[in-house]
């Protein structure tokens, strides 16, 4: 499967009287998305903001992030089973806008986080502060259940992302990245003497705002199974994770996943990367001994000599990671796991949930617990009785002078779990 | 900037006072530096100045440990000084227990910083490393002379309230403590060079070492029951009516040795629990049930098992720290061996 | 047999109308823990995974964990599992925030739906 990423910078996002992309600038009219996401009978009103980097502006809570990207030469489009008919991606030409974001924001239960800040200290946590984001606030009509909710609000990012991606259609692109994988056997084939290298991706799947959807299947439902890795990047995977901001994997993680991104980068050099196992993180013990069993026994059937486990989520997805990796590494492949770690607000806590001696190769995403000061914002977009909330609320507190304490778990994406970050910790 | 003002401790040994036949030597503090001082002194250039040097013995201060600590804080309060050193104890056990123990009363009763110094393996490091620097020094005092320019160093930055480095900068046994920082390379990307050494059987550093895993390999079985030892050990807090040693219902700091040769039968006449962590009114009731001492003594009489060893070992489990633990277990091994003790039943709650 | 469900939700039987055995533990999240470690004493097997979802235990005060109803050979790894939640949940502390409503209901939903997807298949 061969996939020709087309990279449209996005140095600007304006509001104008149409929507449209010209020399680099995505201009919108925002009464063209307003009825995008006014379709859905749930949500009675929405509204959309610019945030730059370096802006004094605070976006919380963030439901979701997702990249706009369009398919322009199959008969697939981007978020097959969800925004587009069923059928498999991850081949031909995909525009891309790159510099930007589309943020979704919603206040969809009482007790949801979701910072990024667009400059000051908190920014260095989030991915999310360097990207020019487009940020759309979605209010459910009252008494609008938060099952329904987290769905409206999931499908209309989904919608508006592919809308903004089908601006590019005759857009010409600033830079053409290709990846392909080959079928097993002749990738096999094509590169006998390196080391075959697989990678296994955890999906969050245990119910309402944690759940994520693969080619719109929810994944607390399915087994694991193989992917090739180009049908992430065409959203094949799209997340409904709306807990832990720090280590939920946004969609615009999964379209941009690193692990992936960072396989590919030796590949046919320093290894052979044969493709992408899913597997999911489910409530019931028995669902995570046949998932990692599974896991094991597809990537034993791969034949592959390594693998990279990457996690999802706080707590007992450590379980399903330690399974994963010792019953890996009992099958004589080489395992290197990813995770985070909540060793308490002093760092003197044991990490993880769940350990075993042969996670012997561990990369973290840093301590979530860490606190963090961040000052007060200009601006705040999203929902503002939130900030309040999220100050004096599980994980933060306020100061007289309107800075906020908050632990690292409040930022989106800062401890994410796919290694998205530079951030990492080290024993004192 | 100022002349930091150090109070020093060390044991009676290298105070020249005399070794293990005067380790019961009570705490004195004296004026100015004495022995290893010296060499602390040579490194703290003018930086800083020991004004007093604490001594004591070092069965005196863990057989009279409440007691030394207040004695000995009392002794340096007037000394005012910005900062302490305690040791370096080396490889000498008590020696290290003693130095972490008052450098950590010292931090947090007197609100000084400290610095000691220790061999890895000293049993003082388990104990205070996540409260206490520990700069990590050789097994033997020959080391004195490349550990007091680390102990100086840490001393005036502490000193100064300057921000402490990682343990690799500064020399001093890892705390246990997780603090993030910014990598080179994001995650992805570590992880990726990670497998790649490791695919090659080259040498990777984990970012996050699993805690280690204490298991051990149990004993071949017992070839004749009726010609062993047997022995009781117990987490579950059972002790003589009354608790007299005071072990404490919970984060216990100390385990007891007790006479069952007398009794055939425990009843709540004789035995309780000092155990904080369970509903005590059973094993009150009858101890038995969390030392099976009457069906033991019933086997002994039929001669189905050789004997039963006439002590028992007892401790709380809960909270109770694994240096603790480890430590106590040390002990009990080594004595349950020198009676000749064939096997162990251990019990829990 | 159905299995026993041991929760501190009152709203979890409504939400999910499961008909198997319930044990209403009038406590927090650690006494329901410690519900389901006595019964993990006992023999029954642990069979969801006491520290579910993603909203951490000093966060929400409700959590639901299913029991197996038949008494077999001790589980050990349910009972290292009861064990490190209790842990974790003592390293980040038990929720004390007094809740608004809103919120306060949210959880119990999260919770239900978490626990129901389990209980469907019995």
């Amino acid at each position: 499967m061969k996939l020709e990423l087309r990279n449209i910078m996005i140095n600007d996002i304006v509001f104008g009287e149409c929507s449209k992309i010209q020399n680099n600038q995505l201009m919108i009219n925002p009464k063209d998305l307003e009825s995008i996401v006014l379709e859905d009978e749930h949500i009675a009103e929405v509204k959309f903001d610019i945030a730059k980097p370096g802006e004094s502006t605070r976006i919380t809570p963030v439901k979701d992030v997702l990249e706009p990207r369009f398919k322009i030469d199959s008969e697939s489009q981007v978020f097959p089973g969800v925004a587009s008919k069923v059928k498999t991606v991850g081949e031909g030409k995909t525009n891309v806008l790159k510099g930007m974001a589309l943020v979704t924001s919603g206040r969809i239960v009482g007790f949801q986080e979701g910072i990024i800040d667009m400059s000051g200290p908190g920014a260095e946590y989030t991915p999310f502060s360097k990207t020019i984001n487009l940020v759309m606030s979605a209010y459910c009509h009252e008494g609008v259940k938060p099952h329904e909710h987290e769905k409206a609000v999931r499908l209309a990012g989904i919608k508006v992302a592919k809308f903004l991606g089908e601006l590019s259609i005759d857009v010409e692109p600033n830079e053409i990245q290709v990846f392909e994988t080959l079928p097993l056997l002749q990738g096999i084939q094509k590169y006998p003497d390196l080391p075959k290298v697989a990678y296994v991706q955890m999906l969050q799947s245990q119910g309402l705002l944690h759940d994520t959807y693969v080619y719109g299947v929810d994944a607390k439902t399915i087994v694991p199974t193989l992917l090739y890795p180009t049908e992430l990047m065409d959203g094949a995977i799209i997340s409904g994770n709306c807990v832990s901001a720090c280590d939920k994997n946004t969609t615009y993680h999964h379209q941009n996943n690193c692990v992936v991104h960072d396989l590919y980068e030796k590949h046919g050099k320093e290894i052979n990367f044969v493709g992408v196992v899913i597997t999911n993180e489910n409530v019931y013990l028995a669902d995570k001994e046949r998932s990692s069993d599974w896991t094991a026994k597809l990537v034993e059937y791969l034949g592959v000599d390594g693998v990279i486990i990457s996690q999802e989520g706080f707590g007992n997805p450590d379980t399903d990671l330690i399974m994963n990796c010792k019953k890996i590494e009992e099958k004589g492949i080489d395992t290197v796991i990813i995770t985070d770690e909540y060793a308490g607000r002093d760092g003197a806590s044991q990490s993880l949930a769940d350990a075993d001696p042969k996670a012997n190769a561990v990369v973290t995403g840093g301590n979530a617990n860490e606190v963090i000061k961040l000052p007060p914002m200009d601006k705040v977009i999203g929902h503002l009785e939130y900030v309040d909330k999220i100050a004096g609320g599980f994980n933060g507190s306020l100061e007289e002078n309107g800075w906020i304490t908050v632990e690292l778990q409040a930022i989106i994406g800062a401890t994410n779990e796919l290694g998205f970050n530079h951030l990492s910790a080290k024993e004192y | 900037m100022k002349k930091l003002r150090v109070v020093h401790y060390i044991n009676q040994f290298y105070a020249g006072i005399g070794g293990e036949e005067k380790a019961d030597y009570p705490p004195e503090i004296r004026e100015g530096l004495i022995g290893p001082g010296q060499a602390l002194q040579a490194a703290f250039k003018e930086e800083a100045e020991i004004v007093a040097t604490v001594i004591c013995g070092d069965s005196y201060y863990n057989e009279n440990m409440e007691e030394s600590k207040s004695q000995i804080l009392e002794m340096i309060r007037p000394y005012q000084p910005d900062i302490f050193v305690a040791g370096p104890a080396f490889n000498a056990g008590r020696y290290g227990v003693a130095c972490g123990d008052i450098t950590s009363h010292v931090q947090n009763e007197l609100h000084i910083p400290g610095v000691t110094g220790m061999y890895v393996e000293n049993p003082g490091v388990d104990l205070y490393k996540k409260e206490v620097y520990i700069i990590e020094t050789k097994n033997s005092a020959a080391d004195m002379r490349k550990a007091a320019p680390k102990m100086a160093k840490l001393v005036i930055k502490l000193g100064h309230h300057q921000e402490v480095g990682s343990p690799e900068e500064e020399h001093y046994i890892k705390r246990g403590l997780r603090k993030n920082y910014f990598a080179d390379k994001r995650g992805s990307e570590r992880a990726v060079d990670m497998l790649l050494a490791k695919l090659r059987k080259e040498k990777f550093d984990t970012e996050y070492p699993m805690p280690s895993f204490d298991r051990v390999s149990p004993s071949p079985a017992i070839k004749d029951l009726s010609q062993s030892k047997i022995a009781i050990v117990t987490s579950g807090g059972i002790v003589p009516k009354g608790n007299p040693d005071h072990i404490e219902s919970s984060s216990a700091s100390k385990y007891g040795t007790y006479d069952i040769s007398q009794f055939d039968d425990l009843t709540d006449q004789d035995h309780e629990t000092a155990h904080g962590g369970y509903d005590p009114v059973f094993a009150n009731e009858d101890s038995d049930r969390v030392i099976p001492v009457d069906v033991l003594k019933e086997m002994e009489k039929e001669g189905m098992i050789g004997s039963l060893h006439p002590y028992f070992y007892t401790t709380t489990g809960n909270g109770t720290a694994v240096a603790n633990a480890k430590a106590f277990a040390t002990e009990i091994a080594i004595d349950l061996k020198n009676h000749g003790v064939d096997a162990v039943i251990l019990t829990s709650t | 047999m159905k299995p026993k469900l041991i929760t501190n939700n009152p709203e979890v039987i409504t939400k999910t109308k499961y008909d198997g055995p319930v044990i209403e533990v009038k406590g927090n999240y650690i006494e329901v823990c410690l519900k389901v470690r006595d019964l993990l004493h006992l023999g029954y097997p642990l069979l969801t995974h006491p520290l579910s979802g993603s909203v951490k235990p000093n966060e929400t005060p409700y959590k639901s964990v299913l029991v197996g109803n038949t008494i077999g050979k001790l589980d050990i790894e349910g009972i290292q599992v009861i064990e490190e939640t209790i842990n974790t949940i003592k390293k980040l502390g038990l929720a004390c925030k007094t809740l608004d409503e809103k919120t306060n209901e949210d959880f119990k939903i999260i919770d239900a739906d978490l626990i129901s997807h389990v209980l469907k298949q019995f």
